[in-house]
């Protein structure tokens, strides 16, 4: 079973995609792998698989979120401007509470989780994704996230 | 348009509960309509328990199936032997004649107090205590609230069950369902800092997982913004001790099971009973056995 995926993943690597690739791909998420939003960046190593990672630093009612995504692409169906992507990686979150009263010291805690998302890329200078997710860690959830970018 | 707002909000990085104002305990003699408590004795003056006592905790979601919810605790040989029920999310209609509290304290042969928290629609939302043995001393306490959530009213109940000739002084509260952890423990810590060194606390604190954007559910699921643990540390902080804090899932919801309610406990013997997942509401009874001092 392992070797299969393993060679259906160097099929997609191995398969042209497109004449001449933009490797570089610069974007701001909207929910997505980083929580509520992100900056994330990736490179794309081969026509279908590209590597990356999403970041993202917040404060919701005193509470501090900070997250790192990195995760790898693959680019399964489509070429050109319109492709399908699946990704998968792990997710990094800090969650620090600081303490509202005298009586407590506040909280920090850090946990990992893993996150697969399946989606939508356009592509024309401009990148387009959005994709659903299934985020994993100490609990199991759908998500969802729109990604705004660019490629030069 | 939530999650844009809610984006910029985080940006901004505000957002609070207002904590200058006092937040005092009020007895419950003096509120009046359209908040007027209600209440009855038990019917007969039960002997204090041999062993410990029995205390519940269960979110009835608002309890339109009161016979559901007395067949839930009736049904478990553990819940049937309860002799303090504290209740959460309890509603009260005039064109249903008793309020649900009284049906749900008669239909279990005990008595019972119950204090509306806000008006909805033709009646009342709040909390009641529901007790084997005589309720007094019953107060209420408004929790802060945040403007920039616009949530609805919360409130606390203070209140001693006199079990013969010893008393258990608890708190039975309701916290906000979209708060983050800080804001939880701001609501929270005015009806706890000032409690008798024996007190009981215990109620529906919805500490998710979730966190929240100015209302919009980040479903973060590492586990890394779990509200339980962090609720468990600030009360262990205030030397209360936390026997659910492994109770596993409170309530259901979409799949999704999460510790919402809690029963904590300070200058008592307390040992941890059990989750019963039964009963119409989406959250589940939860019970621990108490040794009064």
């Amino acid at each position: 079973m392992r070797r299969g995926w393993m060679a259906a993943l160097l099929v997609c690597i191995a398969m042209p995609a497109r004449a001449e690739p933009a490797r570089h791909t610069a974007y701001v998420d909207v929910l997505g792998k980083a929580g509520l939003w992100g900056v994330g960046y990736d490179y794309e190593l081969a026509p279908r698989f590209a590597l990356g990672a999403v970041g993202s630093y917040y404060v919701l009612g005193g509470d501090h979120y900070a997250t790192l995504a990195p995760y790898a692409t693959v680019y399964p169906v489509g070429s050109g401007r319109l492709r399908a992507l699946v990704q998968l990686g792990p997710q990094l979150v800090r969650h620090a509470t600081p303490s509202p009263v005298p009586e407590w010291d506040g909280m920090t805690t850090t946990r990992f989780g893993a996150a697969l998302c399946g989606g939508i890329e356009y592509r024309h200078g401009i990148v387009v994704r959005g994709y659903g997710m299934l985020a994993v860690g100490e609990h199991v959830a759908p998500w969802l996230g729109i990604s705004i970018g660019w490629a030069p | 348009m939530r999650v844009w707002a809610a984006l910029a909000l985080a940006l901004a990085g505000c957002a609070g509960l207002d904590m200058t104002s006092d937040q005092p305990w009020v007895a419950i003699e003096t509120i009046g309509a359209p908040l007027a408590p209600d209440g009855g004795a038990p019917p007969t003056g039960k002997p204090a328990p041999a062993g410990p006592l029995r205390v519940v905790s269960y979110n009835v979601q608002y309890g339109p199936d009161i016979p559901g919810a007395v067949a839930a605790l009736a049904g478990d040989p553990a819940l049937a032997g309860a002799h303090v029920i504290l209740v959460q999310e309890i509603e009260a209609y005039p064109e249903e004649g008793a309020t649900r509290a009284a049906r749900f304290a008669a239909a279990l042969g005990m008595g019972f107090v119950y204090v509306p928290a806000r008006v909805r629609d033709t009646g009342t939302h709040g909390l009641a205590i529901i007790s084997a043995y005589p309720i007094t001393n019953v107060e209420k306490m408004d929790l802060p609230e945040s403007e920039a959530h616009a949530l609805q009213r919360r409130i606390a109940i203070a209140a001693d069950i006199e079990v013969g000739g010893r008393t258990l002084h608890l708190i039975d509260l309701h916290l906000d369902t979209k708060l983050n952890a800080r804001e939880r423990i701001a609501q929270l810590h005015p009806a706890v800092i000032d409690a008798p060194d024996a007190t009981l606390v215990g109620g529906d604190f919805n500490t998710s997982w979730v966190a929240w954007a100015d209302g919009v559910p980040i479903l973060e699921t590492t586990g890394a913004s779990d509200q339980g643990p962090i609720m468990d540390s600030y009360m262990a902080g205030l030397a209360f001790d936390t026997p659910t804090a492994d109770c596993g899932p409170t309530e259901h919801m979409f799949g999704i099971e999460q510790r919402l309610d809690a029963l904590y406990t300070r200058g008592l013997g307390a040992t941890f009973g059990g989750v019963v997942r039964a009963g119409p509401s989406d959250h589940w009874p939860l019970w621990i056995d108490v040794t009064l001092p």
